[in-house]
């Protein structure tokens, strides 16, 4: 099991995230490319299509980028250029974005002017969550909807799609007992092996994601993890941290990372789409676009004081001990909160520490030195 | 003495110098503007000071916010009027804040935090622009502890966007009515601010299409100057006065045949926006290089040339409302939009104003403009043969780049422009 448990972890690794992908588009099928935590994947999934977060290189450099894309810019937006302009990622069909933060939008502004994908299409992702926004947002995913009819050539039956809304809630469902686990003393996993496991999650075909975790789940009642501290307890908040070696650079200060607040984990995940058996095709694409738009939400969103209470139930619900910020340099939105998120959870007698984080793995020995004072202050 | 006393002795001095000594490469016209903005601050100052008026951020829904009763708070246009803001900078660090984050957009959270300028009393949270005010004006309402409320725009133009946004501005009205008291939207006083707006607009498309006049009528500081609305004003109607006296000005020097350079030799549109802690335009006119225009985010669909004026009925095939003209508006600037938009209207702006080349500042921070800074230029090139340089740089922090880092790199520019035309 543990061989099991171990190559399903490695698919999120940089040399293997696009094996899946590759084998999908082999069959004949095609492959959606995402970039943002708020696009309806059971939509492209029930057009027998796959659903593919797209995930930069993290190799140090991005000089193809760079002449697009100031260095001084999203960090994950300047990797994911550089891998697309060394040919990365030429196997999608289409590329999807939102307009979560302005950084994202001009990516996808440059990809379309480079031509590399045929089909491109971008949601526009209204930040409060006021009616009137979730409304507006119910008809980006209608939009959505005919983009990804179009690009399959035919139409989504309402079957499909009830269908594929229940595979993506069952797996959500099996991400919640695995994190549910994440509450005893000493948790199964490590937190970068949870990270691991959602990334794949996020590279994999849902059927193939459930029938590999699914058997796995009694093995991870029993099974320890492999960090030699388990206290204390942190949960990791950040966006784009899609590379578990991070956090294995946090765990190895000599702690336990017990839960996240990140959009390759928790956020993309936590809440399930509320349908009945007898929803409309109609009904179902307004329930997505609720559960979408109603995540725990990034940054990016104006709904800073839920985002706040997010995480605090988060710290009580998973017994943690502090929390460790690792914003992506140049990523304004989480940048503009932090001094807001800071206060409000201090004020909440929550210990918060925030250091700034590379894309890619840099500048161990220093966040090292950082992280384990605040680690060692939680001790 | 806070900062907006000091822009008030400023603008006092500026106004005395125009009486006693004019420069006369300069617009006279500026004596108006002057003036209107000394009205501006002096009516801040008193809001700040004895609270007989409630104040709110006035970019950009500004004929809404006057028509509100409020006193507009031009965040970013005074961030802008620093000029060098080292201890700006110093308090946005100190409080965790991005000191990467676009100039004015910082600079202005740091200037309320210094007690410099008022903190509104609430904040309307918008992205009309760039998201990067959205969140500027989002950290300044939770800073002070303000209401605040979010509206988005960023589609373009439509009926549905259209719909979306009133919708919004509708909300807020009542938002605010709500949660500011003596606040009351007085939609007679928004129609008169409408038709006043309407007006400016036209003798700005007057002025833009006299902008293109070779050689060139405007100084490049008088050229760079952002046009406010007649709304940002308390008294709106002073405004096309100004416009008015602009549009003559260039007019006459027109009929004259009188450039501002002895000899132009180049004419380059400075892009996005520029340093403004030394004049940049020293170095260009010393070598015979005029700049008509600024081109941003608000010039061409809204200040521009070839597209619709407030009140026309031909973009959406009726009349629209108050409200709905507001929103109209709100859908403009090619900065919020996808990028698409800015580089087919910066190309434009390129043809109509015929110029040799572009400064492409690709400000630090600015999430609208400086991905799309090399697209604009591959393109200028492609589809109209003339260069860009893409020039890095901050507003108001001379640490990143130095004036002499600055001129080099224009003067070297401007070898490159002068060498394709075959003038050395």
């Amino acid at each position: 099991m543990e061989n099991d448990l171990q190559s399903l972890l490695s698919l999120s690794r940089e040399n293997k995230r696009a094996d899946r992908a590759l084998a999908w588009k082999k069959a004949g099928q095609k492959v959606v490319g995402l970039l943002c935590s708020y696009i309806p994947e059971e939509i492209i999934h029930a057009a027998g299509m796959l659903p593919w977060r797209i995930i930069g290189t993290h190799r140090p450099g991005t000089p193809r980028a760079d002449v697009y894309r100031p260095p001084h810019t999203c960090l994950y937006c300047n990797h994911v250029l550089e891998s697309l302009l060394t040919g990365e990622y030429d196997f999608l069909d289409a590329v999807v974005a939102t307009s979560w933060d302005q950084d994202l939008i001009r990516l996808w502004d440059v990809w379309k002017y480079l031509g590399k994908t045929p089909a491109l299409h971008i949601i526009h992702l209204p930040l409060s969550n006021s009616p009137t926004h979730k409304k507006q947002f119910a008809k980006e995913v209608k939009k959505f909807f005919t983009f990804i009819e179009n690009l399959g050539g035919r139409k989504i039956t309402g079957e499909a799609l009830f269908d594929s809304i229940n595979l993506f809630n069952r797996c959500r469902g099996l991400l919640h007992r695995v994190y549910d686990l994440r509450k005893r003393e000493t948790p199964p996993l490590s937190g970068s092996e949870i990270l691991a496991l959602t990334v794949a999650s996020l590279l994999m075909p849902k059927d193939e994601f459930a029938a590999g975790l699914e058997p796995l789940l009694p093995y991870l009642e029993k099974r320890t993890n492999p960090l030699t501290d388990n206290h204390p307890r942190l949960l990791v908040s950040g966006d784009r941290l899609d590379n578990p070696e991070y956090l294995k650079v946090v765990e190895e200060t000599g702690c336990l990372v017990a839960m996240d607040d990140l959009d390759t984990g928790s956020r993309y995940f936590w809440r399930s789409t509320v349908i009945d058996g007898a929803a409309s095709l109609e009904a179902m694409l307004e329930a997505l676009a609720y559960r979408y738009h109603d995540q725990p939400a990034s940054p990016g969103m104006m709904t800073w004081a839920e985002q706040v209470e997010q995480v605090a139930e988060w710290v009580r619900d998973f017994n943690i001990q502090g929390v460790l910020e690792l914003p992506l340099m140049y990523s304004r939105s989480r940048q503009m909160r932090a001094p807001y998120f800071k206060d409000r959870l201090s004020a909440l007698g929550i210990p918060v520490a925030s250091f700034e984080r590379d894309y890619h793995l840099a500048n161990v020995g220093q966040l090292k030195t950082r992280i384990g004072a605040f680690v060692e202050m939680l001790q | 003495m806070t900062w907006l006393e000091r822009e008030i002795e400023r603008n006092k001095k500026r106004l005395a110098k125009i009486e006693a000594s004019p420069d006369q490469t300069m617009l006279r016209a500026n004596k108006l503007l002057y003036e209107m903005e000394l009205d501006l601050r002096k009516a801040q100052l008193e809001a700040w000071r004895t609270h007989n008026k409630p104040m709110a951020n006035s970019e950009y829904a500004t004929a809404l916010i006057n028509a509100m009763g409020f006193v507009g708070l031009d965040l970013m246009g005074s961030a802008d009027r620093t000029r060098l803001a080292d201890e700006y900078f110093d308090i946005i660090r100190a409080k965790g804040f991005p000191d990467t984050a676009c100039d004015r957009t910082i600079v202005c959270l740091a200037m309320c935090i210094n007690e410099d300028y008022p903190p509104p009393d609430i904040v309307l949270a918008h992205n009309t622009a760039c998201h990067m005010e959205l969140t500027s004006f989002k950290a300044i309402g939770e800073y002070f502890k303000k209401p605040v409320f979010t509206l988005n725009g960023g589609l373009g133009a439509s009926e549905d966007s259209l719909r979306f946004v009133t919708d919004q501005l509708e909300e807020f009205t009542q938002f605010a009515e709500a949660k500011v008291p003596g606040v009351r939207y007085d939609e007679e006083r928004m129609i008169e601010i409408l038709e006043i707006e309407s007006k400016a607009q036209q003798y700005m498309r007057e002025i833009n299409k006299l902008r293109s006049h070779v050689p060139c009528l405007l100084s490049a500081l008088d050229a760079f100057r952002l046009p406010r609305f007649p709304s940002y004003y308390p008294e709106p109607r002073l405004a096309l006065n100004y416009f008015e006296a602009w549009r003559d000005e260039m007019t006459g020097r027109a009929e004259k045949g009188i450039g501002v350079l002895e000899e132009e030799k180049l004419r380059l549109l400075w892009v996005v926006t520029g340093p403004f802690y030394f004049n940049p335009f020293i170095v260009l006119a010393k070598r015979g290089v005029s700049v008509p225009a600024l081109q941003f985010g608000w010039m061409t669909r809204v200040f521009g040339i070839q597209y619709y004026n407030f009140l026309d009925e031909e973009e959406y095939g009726r009349k629209l409302s108050p409200l709905e003209e507001q929103a109209r508006l709100l859908n403009s600037n090619s900065w919020a939009v996808l990028g698409d938009t800015w580089v087919k209207d910066t190309l434009e702006a390129c043809r109509n104003l015929k110029v040799d080349g572009m400064v492409y500042y690709v400000q630090i921070g600015c999430t609208a403009s400086a991905g799309l800074g090399r697209i604009v230029a591959e393109e200028a090139e492609k589809q109209l043969g003339i260069p860009t340089l893409l020039m890095e740089g901050r507003q108001l922090d001379a640490q990143f780049k130095s004036q002499a880092e600055c001129e080099q790199e224009l003067e070297a520019f401007v070898d490159l422009c002068l060498s394709r035309k075959g003038l050395i």
